[in-house]
């Protein structure tokens, strides 16, 4: 009976962990790599964004679009960026992922992925970066319209990004 | 005679007589002589006399008593115990002492004696034991272990403020590399998507301006770009 039991705790494990999606799989893989500097905020945390009473006047947009995420999880290294982005392309569910757009800039390759896209609005992004410095993956999960998405940069005092810079820091 | 002693005997008990008076009153009272009626008398002043003779002797005939009737060691020994010895007189008691032929009375002084002789041989040669060095060094460090638990003291309390000084520094100057963070406060975490979104912003407006170019690009059929 016991081992019955172990059996099928077994069995549910392995289920949960083949029907985790191929990205969170990535993030997982090298969560405790310590090249690696992974940071997750979650649906929680978003939720107490939401409430907290922090209106923005001059960034309506982008308050906007943070009251409809869920969840951001961001994985950078600085070390043999390359394989990692080539790693992460061969590996991302390609019948739950469609790419929306690869741009090359400065010898960065830069690949936006979606998930569940219903018209302008998909409920997961993906940001990926492959650099000859860096590697960069970005998942925000939520509502989010792609169409308000060129208006984030826009919104933004020109110092922003300080917090990103903590990342490499 | 009989009567003028009657005289002196009532001025005598009465306090008034002059020593001449009661000299003559004692001889008389020893004398052979003595009337009936004073022979009660007689018997106090043979009393009186005894006590006159009798003197206290003084500290050093009681020495002398004491010597001629106790042997020369006994003597020793209590001149030693007086600390009134020269050092041959010691010399000399320590040899009688440390000698076979010692009085049975003098059997207690010997082991005194020879834990002396034993301190006296002990000489400082110059090694010491950890412990004594140690005991020599604290007692010429009087300061410096007055003042340890001071020092002491000072040292926790800096090292506890360093503590929480540390503490508030990598607070505000935070890393996230090289680790796993998931983020607990609600406006760190509101800030750091502020910046993931403007990063995304720019990225994403960098690929959709070139989506455009190429856009335009199409439409003026150089390519035949089919999406």
């Amino acid at each position: 009976m016991r081992s019955l039991l172990t059996l099928g705790l077994i069995l549910l494990t392995t289920i949960a962990a083949l029907s985790q999606s191929s990205v969170q799989q990535f993030f997982d893989k090298y969560q405790d790599d310590e090249s690696f500097t992974q940071i997750n905020i979650s649906p929680k945390m978003f939720q107490m964004i939401s409430s907290m009473d922090s209106e923005d006047p001059n960034n309506a947009e982008m308050m906007e679009m943070i009251g409809n995420l869920k969840g951001l999880k961001i994985l950078t290294t600085d070390v043999n960026s390359q394989k990692y982005y080539k790693e992460f392309n061969d590996s991302f569910d390609k019948s739950v992922y469609e790419e929306l757009m690869t741009v090359r800039e400065n010898e960065s390759d830069i690949t936006f992925l979606v998930r569940e896209s219903s018209g302008n609005i998909v409920n997961e992004l993906l940001l990926l970066v492959g650099g000859a410095q860096d590697f960069v993956l970005m998942s925000f999960e939520g509502r989010i319209p792609l169409d308000k998405i060129g208006k984030l940069a826009s919104g933004l005092n020109i110092s922003g990004a300080e917090h990103l810079d903590k990342l490499k820091k | 005679m009989s009567t003028e002693m009657n005289d002196i005997i009532q001025r005598y008990w009465s306090g008034e007589t002059t020593q001449d008076e009661e000299q003559r009153l004692q001889a008389y009272m020893v004398s052979g002589q003595v009337a009936d009626e004073h022979l009660d008398m007689a018997e106090l002043f043979s009393f009186y006399a005894d006590q006159k003779t009798m003197t206290l002797p003084e500290e050093l005939e009681m020495e002398a008593i004491y010597s001629s009737t106790l042997s020369p060691m006994d003597a020793l020994v209590e001149k030693y115990l007086d600390a009134a010895t020269s050092l041959d007189e010691e010399a000399q008691l320590r040899a009688y002492l440390t000698s076979e032929k010692v009085a049975d009375s003098h059997r207690d002084l010997i082991p005194m004696f020879e834990a002396f002789s034993a301190e006296q041989d002990t000489q400082f040669d110059g090694d010491l034991t950890e412990l004594e060095r140690l005991q020599i060094q604290w007692s010429q460090k009087p300061k410096v272990r007055y003042m340890f638990p001071k020092v002491v003291g000072v040292a926790a309390t800096l090292a506890l403020l360093m503590m929480i000084a540390f503490n508030f520094l990598q607070e505000d100057t935070s890393s996230y590399k090289g680790k796993y963070t998931e983020l607990q406060d609600p406006e760190e975490a509101l800030a750091l998507t502020k910046d993931a979104l403007a990063f995304l912003g720019k990225k994403y407006d960098k690929g959709t301006a070139s989506m455009k170019y190429i856009k335009e690009l199409e439409k003026t059929n150089v390519f035949n770009f089919k999406n």
